[in-house]
């Protein structure tokens, strides 16, 4: 028998029976472990329908009669079924009997796994071995620690010099730890022995590239198959590489697209490309999602931080025992006209007052509406009872807040170029994802505990908060500019240091019981009205210069996916120049120079002397180019790509610019050439974007002249 | 999840469409003013929303009302001033 | 266009015209309790008491009357009508099979699901008249969904009968 002490990496199920475990032991190596682990779940329903199963299974799994726990139906008598091996006795039970409500049928590996042991994946174990059979295994550090002992992972970065989807890449790029350079990718013999000899010598934990998943991953395999080379991207020799298929699906208002995925086994494969959210937080995000939900990198990287949410709350219903049904989910209870009218409301909004204003203190509430799940203890099944437990919900997010609270407060007193301040960074933005999605999982059609009472429950509680919030600052002399779901604006005579803010600060904090944080001062903001009508406000959409000179924006051109860079950056431009006034009345000075970027803007579009790249407007594609009656640009743009032979699936994006005559839109990787761009089209759009932001100025309302505003429209 | 209930923006957008008939038939300068009067009950789309009404056009006319009546108390504050000014 | 004088209890009635059922629900309402079971998110909350106060004072008291419970996927239908008492109320069904078109379920699954859900709706036939409207477009792959529902309906209103004035009045004020 060993002890070793170490990092548990991954956890998956053995094809025959049990897991298999890889650990980075404190002595460099990589180890591969098996472990038994039974499977157990349980079905519940019609007697009749729960005798045959019994039958069926007897025999072929340990049975036992129970009583469990379901959040809704209370104490159920349900069967025990107890699987040794790995076998599809349970895919084959569902289809013989579908009619049976399951539980924990469906639970992912590691979920289970985490349960039971407490050990959590990228945590410190120590683990009792007899030869590579784990016999006991303990966890030596929590999830919810700030500073985790560092994982000492060996990274290999794989990178094609094309995109493959419109040019065969010639060459790849290969970094391991400092040494980075190129390997000509023909011919094919000697590029997969150099790659094969820089596998087994580097030997990496994780391999990230580009376009690995569609491309890469599935390439290098087969072209090793066919040359009979071997290739070792799995370190786990019996298995093969899993790939998953692309595809498109409809979910929050829009198509999304997912592309295919290749997973490795014993080490990560990340494709950059097609890793959610990779740009906000990169690898260490991921390795604190990944620590904080059970869910394993490869996996966490793919999918949508709400994956995360809903492995949290099956964890959390583990422990507790209680079961988690596989499909069963409940219904709405009955409500009268009224009842829904006063509950289906989204977050409190209150409309801007348009114009500028100097002077304004934004403040935020910190993770407001987990904060209401686990301070109102709001939670499907504590709906409408006063004396229930803590709920399951508030249960499973209670720990992420309070982690990523601590976090904040940390980065608040770190200086920005402390070498840790990017990592903390990055694990907090990780959190804060985690945390931002959990409310949606708490109605969401498809969440295991769902229940659209408890997410009304939470949007009530928000609004009457934000209203107390706003009758506390009103009670001090504050006057409320505006309020978006759980921000606020306010402004006071006088007031403009963040010491000037602090007894507001204190004052809501105390009564509403979530902390609220001030976001930062405004030496002015401006909120623009309505491009339709100069008099309507538009909610969350502003502009203006932090007191620390920066320039903060939302909901402008600036933001938006489908604006051209180039617009982006004169807006910026323009947004800087006038930042440069340190007080609102200095602004009126710096319009001419606006003016002039404005003129010169155009100046350089006319004479051709704008990079073509900073005019490509990027477009989603809805839906399949056969539902268009009158196809949009992006349609247009997937069209040309099609005849070109490349094919489009709905929710990927199009890249194209502008151009004259008929075509109206020509597709990015086709080329084109200066003289075709649509100047007028452009003109248009940056004027939109210009008069955007200077209409605030030449507006403004201190008490409306709604009705007689001067005819000058 | 799925909102079912309309917003009260999207009731507004609503009304306003069912009213398109007659505000076709005014004259330019009177339909800015109608549109001002839409305008007017937009400013209180949280009040309206807040008020849980199960026939808010009620409730806009309201909230129209105030932005009149605010009107009316800032004109006749400016004519003051130029009265004693 | 008369759904109302045809909802009998024992009776299964489909739908096909959206327009008829506001009134139809506000009809039953000025008569008792009514219970709407939407399946579509597609309850039209203002346009029901817009109704109500053009046939009456008391839109409180009558808009009191109407219960309603969504669902937003075929397990949630299913957990509805299982939960339904079979009560002397009428029960008007928006949309239900519109949770049923999503892409995950299988055409199998979806089947065997909407079969339980029929056994329940005609359970709850039994001591009250129910009427189904019917929205969604429904994919070749599960049109067979809606052939068993038509297969037990006692009647149909598939068009609004001609000759009809189109209900367009502007009833802001009516009542007022």
């Amino acid at each position: 028998m060993d002890e070793i002490t170490g990092w548990l990496m991954d956890v998956y199920d053995h094809p025959q029976s049990g897991i298999v475990l890889w650990v980075i032991a404190d002595t460099g190596q990589r180890l591969r472990l098996l472990m038994d682990f039974p499977i157990t779940f349980h079905a519940a329903g019609d007697f009749k329908l729960l005798r045959a199963a019994w039958s069926f299974l007897k025999g072929r799994a340990q049975l036992a009669r129970v009583k469990r726990r379901d959040l809704f139906l209370g104490e159920r008598d349900v069967m025990q079924v107890t699987l040794d091996e790995n076998t599809t006795l349970l895919r084959d039970l569902q289809t013989q009997f579908p009619e049976i409500d399951y539980y924990d049928a469906d639970i992912p590996t590691s979920l289970r796994f985490i349960a039971q042991t407490n050990v959590h994946l990228l945590g410190r174990c120590r683990l009792t071995l007899r030869h590579e059979r784990v016999l006991d295994i303990q966890p030596l550090d929590s999830p919810w620690q700030l500073t985790p002992e560092a994982i000492p992972l060996r990274i290999m970065e794989l990178a094609p010099n094309t995109d493959p989807t419109f040019r065969k890449p010639g060459r790849l790029k290969v970094r391991m730890g400092r040494r980075e350079y190129f390997l000509e990718m023909e011919p094919l013999r000697p590029f997969l022995i150099s790659l094969q000899s820089d596998l087994s010598r580097f030997d990496p934990d994780l391999i990230l590239t580009e376009h690995g998943d569609g491309w890469l991953i599935p390439g290098l395999t087969e072209w090793a198959r066919s040359s009979g080379l071997p290739l070792d991207l799995n370190r786990d020799r019996e298995r093969g590489i899993q790939t998953r298929k692309a595809n498109s699906y409809f979910a929050y208002g829009q198509t999304i697209h997912r592309g295919a995925q290749s997973h490795l086994f014993g080490r990560w494969h990340i494709d950059q490309r097609n890793a959610m959210l990779f740009n906000e937080y990169g690898i260490e995000g991921v390795l604190e999602q990944v620590r904080v939900t059970g869910i394993g990198v490869q996996d966490m990287a793919r999918k949508s931080p709400g994956a995360g949410i809903t492995a949290m709350q099956m964890t959390t219903a583990l422990r507790t025992g209680v079961m988690i049904p596989q499909h069963k989910q409940q219904a709405e209870r009955h409500k009268t006209l009224a009842d829904l009218i006063r509950a289906d409301k989204g977050g409190l909004i209150y409309q801007p007052i348009i114009g500028v204003h100097k002077d304004v203190a934004q403040i935020d509430f910190a993770s407001m509406y987990p904060g209401i799940m686990v301070h109102h203890n709001v939670s499907p099944e504590t709906i409408g009872r006063e004396d229930a437990g803590q709920g399951l919900i508030p249960q499973s997010l209670q720990p992420l807040l309070e982690k990523r609270l601590k976090f904040k407060e940390l980065l608040t007193s770190l200086d920005e170029r402390d070498c840790q301040y990017g990592i903390f960074k990055s694990r907090s933005a990780a959190l804060k994802w985690l945390l931002v999605v959990c409310f949606g999982y708490l109605g969401y059609k498809n969440a295991r505990f769902g229940k659209i009472e408890s997410h009304e429950r939470v949007t009530s509680i928000s609004r009457d908060l934000m209203l107390q919030a706003k009758e506390t600052a009103e009670d001090m002399g504050f006057e409320v500019i505006h309020m978006y779901v759980d921000s606020l604006f306010v402004q006071k005579e006088g007031l403009r240091q963040k010491q000037d803010f602090e007894p507001l600060l204190r004052a809501v904090t105390e009564r509403i019981g979530i902390p609220i944080m001030l976001e930062g001062i405004y030496r002015w903001v401006c909120f623009p009205p309505s491009r339709r009508d100069a008099r309507i406000a538009v909610p969350n959409r502003y502009f203006g210069v932090l007191t620390d000179g920066s320039v903060k924006y939302r909901g402008i051109e600036a933001r938006r996916r489908d604006v051209p860079l180039w617009v982006k950056t004169i807006q910026l431009e323009i947004l800087k120049q006038l930042a440069k006034a340190r007080s609102l009345d200095e602004v009126p000075a710096r319009l001419p120079e606006v003016d002039q970027i404005v003129l010169r803007a155009r100046r350089d579009l006319r004479n051709g002397l704008v990079p073509l790249e900073e005019l490509v407007v990027v477009q989603g594609l809805s839906r399949a180019l056969e539902g268009y009656k009158s196809p949009s640009p992006a349609a247009r743009a997937a069209m040309q790509l099609r005849s070109a032979g490349i094919d489009i699936a709905p929710g990927q994006f199009m890249r194209f610019v502008f151009v004259r005559g008929k075509e109206r839109v020509r597709v990015w990787e086709l080329g084109l050439e200066p003289k075709m761009v649509d100047v007028k089209r452009y003109y248009a759009i940056l004027e939109r974007a210009v008069d955007g932001l200077l209409c605030g100025f030449k507006r403004s309302e201190v008490v409306t002249p709604v009705f007689w505003g001067r005819a000058a429209l | 999840m799925g909102r079912t209930v309309s917003t009260i923006t999207q009731y507004l957008n609503e009304t306003e469409a069912t009213l398109s008939d007659f505000r076709r038939a005014l004259r330019r300068s009177d339909q800015y003013i109608f549109d001002g009067i839409f305008a007017a009950a937009r400013k209180h789309i949280t009040a309206i929303s807040q008020s849980d009404s199960l026939l808010p056009f009620e409730t806009v006319l309201l909230a129209i009302m105030l932005e009149q009546a605010k009107e009316i108390a800032a004109l006749r504050h400016e004519l003051e001033q130029r009265r004693d000014g | 266009m008369e759904i109302f004088p045809v909802m009998k209890p024992g009776l299964l009635i489909l739908s096909f015209v959206q327009e008829v059922v506001p009134n139809l629900i506000v009809e039953l309402a000025l008569r008792g309790p009514v219970t709407v079971l939407d399946g579509g998110n597609c309850f039209p909350a203002y346009r029901i008491a817009q109704l109500i106060r053009r046939k009456s004072t008391q839109v409180d008291a009558i808009s009191k009357r109407i219960f309603i419970r969504r669902a937003f996927t075929c397990h949630q239908m299913l957990n509805l009508l299982e939960t339904s008492a079979a009560l002397s109320q009428p029960h008007v069904l928006l949309d239900p099979l519109a949770t049923f078109l999503d892409d995950q379920i299988k055409p199998s699954e979806a089947g065997r699901l909407f079969t339980l859900c029929l056994q329940h709706i005609e359970r709850i036939q039994l001591s009250a008249p129910v009427a189904i409207l019917l929205k969604s477009v429904i994919p070749a792959e599960k049109e067979f969904l809606l052939t068993n529902l038509c297969e037990r309906a006692d009647e149909i209103f598939a068009h609004t009968a001609p000759g009809q004035p189109r209900e367009q009045q502007l009833d802001l004020f009516q009542g007022l």
